[in-house]
Order: C-alpha cells, then sequence, then structure tokens
C-alpha cells in the first residue's frame, strides 16, 4: 500500500517545521533566562500606583528645641551636615513666627513628595522622577549635576554632593556630582516599614510627624487630614504636595 | 636560487615572529586560568550559576538597579550589600579592604581583565547588617514597625 506522493509531503514538511522549532528553542533557551531576573528569591513586591505615601506633620505638637528626625534621617542615610551653605540637608527644622501676634511655630522642612513635582520637569536627563507611589526620586546613575532641579524646586528640598564621600550607609548610596533629597526612606517602605525621621518622632520626638496612604480613605493619616484642615506649602503653585501640615 | 631553504626558513621565522602574540595567548591560556573573587569561608554557592555569574553579573547588577530605583523591587540578596555579604573577606588585621585594594574581590578579576569600575563612588563597600549572612531572607531589622501610627 502506497500513500500519493502529495500527502505524504505536508507531514515531512511539518515534521522539519517542527524539528526546527525544537532547535531554536534549545538556541533561545539561555536568553530566556534573562527575563526571568526578576523572579529573585525574597523580593519585595515595589511600588504600586494604588497607594501615594504622603506625610502628615502637626506643628502644635513639633517644638523648635527637638531635632529627632533630622538626627534620625542623616544617621539612616549617612548624610552630616557641619552646618556649611553647600552641607546636605535630606531634612531640616524651620521655625516660622508671625510677625503681628509673635507666634512661633518650628516643622521639619523636607522634600515635598508632589505630584506635580518641578524638579522632574526640569530635569534633562530624566534623572528625577516619580515612582508609581508618589515617591520623588533621583537616579544617580544617570543624574548629571547639573542642578536645574534645585533651583526649581521651591522648597529647597535638594541639596548637590560637593565632595567625595566615603563610608556611605549600605541602604543609601550617595556620590559626588549629583543631586540627593529625602526619598521616604524608600528602602524601607519596600521593605513594609516607615521613615526613620517619623520612627524617631514618635519614639525620641513628640509624635508629631505621620506616615500613611493618601489614598486609602480609611488609613489613620486621611482620618486625621479629615478631621482638622491641613495646609499644603505653596499651595498656590498647585504641585499637590504628599507632605501636609497642620496648626501652621 | 640556491638560497631556497634559506629564504623559506627566514620566511617561516618571520611569520612566527610575526604571530608571536597569538601563541603567547595559547601557551598562557593553557599555563594560568584568570582569577577568580574572593569569598567568605565555607559558602559554595552564588546567586547564580558561577559560570554564568563570570559573565553576566553586570548584567544582573543592571537589571537589578532598575528594578530598585524605579519599581522599589529589592531582593536583599541580589543587591551591592548583597554582593558583599559574601565576597568581601577580612585582612589578617580584621579590617575590610578598600574598593582601590587588590584584596577588594572586585580587583581581582577586574584589574586581570582591565576593567574599571564606579560603583563604589557612591556605593557603599560594606555589608549591610540588616542582611548579613548571605540568606538574606530578613527585611531590615528597624523597619517592621507597623505602619499606622497613632
Amino acid at each position: 500500500m502506497t500513500e500519493p506522493e502529495g500527502s505524504r509531503q505536508p507531514d515531512a514538511g511539518r515534521r522539519r517545521f517542527l524539528t526546527g522549532a525544537a532547535m531554536s528553542t534549545l538556541l533561545l533557551a539561555p536568553g530566556v533566562s534573562l527575563i526571568t531576573y526578576a523572579a529573585g528569591r525574597g523580593a519585595t513586591a515595589g511600588a504600586s500606583s494604588r497607594v501615594r505615601w504622603g506625610l502628615l506633620i502637626d506643628a502644635n505638637k513639633c517644638t523648635d528645641s527637638c531635632n529627632a528626625c533630622v538626627t534620625a534621617c542623616s544617621t539612616t542615610n549617612g548624610w552630616k551636615n557641619l552646618g556649611r551653605p553647600t552641607d546636605p540637608q535630606w531634612i531640616r527644622k524651620v521655625s516660622l513666627t508671625d510677625p503681628e501676634s509673635g507666634i512661633t511655630r518650628s516643622v521639619p522642612m523636607l522634600c515635598q513628595h508632589c505630584a506635580e513635582p518641578p524638579c522632574v520637569d526640569v530635569c534633562p536627563t530624566g534623572a528625577s522622577f516619580k515612582r508609581a507611589d508618589g515617591i520623588v526620586l533621583v537616579d544617580r546613575h544617570i543624574c548629571i549635576g547639573c542642578r536645574y532641579c534645585m533651583l526649581a524646586c521651591p522648597y529647597k528640598a535638594r541639596s548637590f554632593v560637593h565632595e567625595d564621600v566615603t563610608d556611605q550607609e549600605p541602604n543609601s548610596p550617595r556620590g559626588k556630582g549629583t543631586v540627593e533629597s529625602c526619598n521616604l526612606c524608600a528602602p524601607r517602605i519596600d521593605a513594609g516599614g516607615i521613615p526613620a525621621c517619623v520612627e524617631a518622632c514618635a519614639r525620641d520626638g513628640y509624635g508629631a510627624m505621620m506616615f500613611g496612604d493618601l489614598n486609602d480613605p480609611n488609613s489613620a493619616l486621611r482620618r486625621q487630614l479629615a478631621k482638622y484642615p491641613a495646609a499644603q506649602l505653596r499651595a498656590d503653585l498647585q504641585l499637590d504636595p504628599g507632605v501636609r501640615y497642620q496648626g501652621l | 636560487m640556491r638560497d631556497r631553504l634559506l629564504i623559506f626558513a627566514g620566511l617561516v621565522v618571520l611569520v612566527g615572529l610575526l604571530t608571536w602574540p597569538s601563541w603567547q595567548g595559547l601557551l598562557a591560556r593553557e599555563a594560568a586560568s584568570a582569577p577568580t573573587p574572593a569569598v567568605r569561608e565555607g559558602l559554595t554557592h552564588c546567586i547564580r550559576d558561577t559560570a554564568w555569574m563570570r559573565r553576566h553579573h553586570m548584567e544582573l547588577l543592571m537589571h537589578t538597579r532598575d528594578d530598585v530605583v524605579y519599581r522599589g523591587i529589592r531582593d536583599p540578596n541580589e543587591t551591592i550589600p548583597g554582593c558583599m555579604n559574601c565576597h568581601l573577606t577580612r585582612l589578617a588585621d580584621g579590617s575590610y579592604p578598600t574598593v582601590s585594594s587588590p584584596q577588594f574581590f572586585c580587583n581581582s578579576c577586574h584589574s586581570y581583565a582591565g576593567v574599571k569600575t564606579d560603583c563604589f563612588s557612591c556605593h557603599s563597600n560594606r555589608p549591610d547588617p540588616a542582611a548579613a549572612g548571605g540568606a538574606a531572607q530578613s527585611v531590615r531589622v528597624t523597619a517592621v514597625a507597623s505602619r499606622e501610627t497613632p
């Protein structure tokens, strides 16, 4: 019994195709492994656009004499401010006095993690960027140190590293020639924690800082925002900062 | 035409001399292999296959860099402090080698291959105490406090 020539030909063609496919899979397999990088063990889930991290600072609780948040940030992130005008300042204390009544309030000033960050708008290399969860960061791998972002920021939140840095904290790389600012302790947040300043304020200070999700109507932060009016600094600029102040 | 032997002998010597670097390379490869990076005692496995790491570790570094910086996906084993946890070995006096020291584990291969890196002008060359031990399943101890502050 012989099959007509025409009916065997497609089978042979299919077989050749399948063999070829198997061969190319063997060739491609090492390349495919490149895609599986991200599936590492014990990796954090990453930034989600469902949340927007923010801070609420209660000026009525914060005092002029306390510096706990600044100290904690400095230790955690390994920067030192020796009082020179060009020294780094991820967070600083500012005092505000009403000239009429003479009443004084002291609050921490840091990157406001704007929803519409002007530093991101002006960055020529794309090093300034906003993460999915609203944290504004500098990718110092591509920062060229032009400092446009420092000029654009109305809060003076950023600083430039002028000198060689040694003995950095393992989780907080910093280096000469790049701009840096508060990262809202992104490494700690990614690991499920809270920023070092908030932790220190509750432990050593007066509990004037609250960290939470601005998108979640049931978060402690949003409940507190609903209770008392809170101000955005330079609200006229419509940057929608993620750091809010009560009692100013 | 009487010098034919001499001419050909001379040509062979000339060609041999011109291709000497190649011969030298072939001979050297048999004699000595590339250096291997230092690793803490008692550890046998890297986060990937050793042969793969030798060729592709820089791609892994670049990939995890973008994951960490832009997407917040952090695997404590696959960060530069994670490398330090296993590969950084103490000197005789108990201190860690500096980045420029030949004992620093990156330098053993990088000086051999003539490749310069600038990772450590920003990154710390110390192990991360929060991810110590190589099998860093624990997140930063100080950071596990509840997110809801009163």
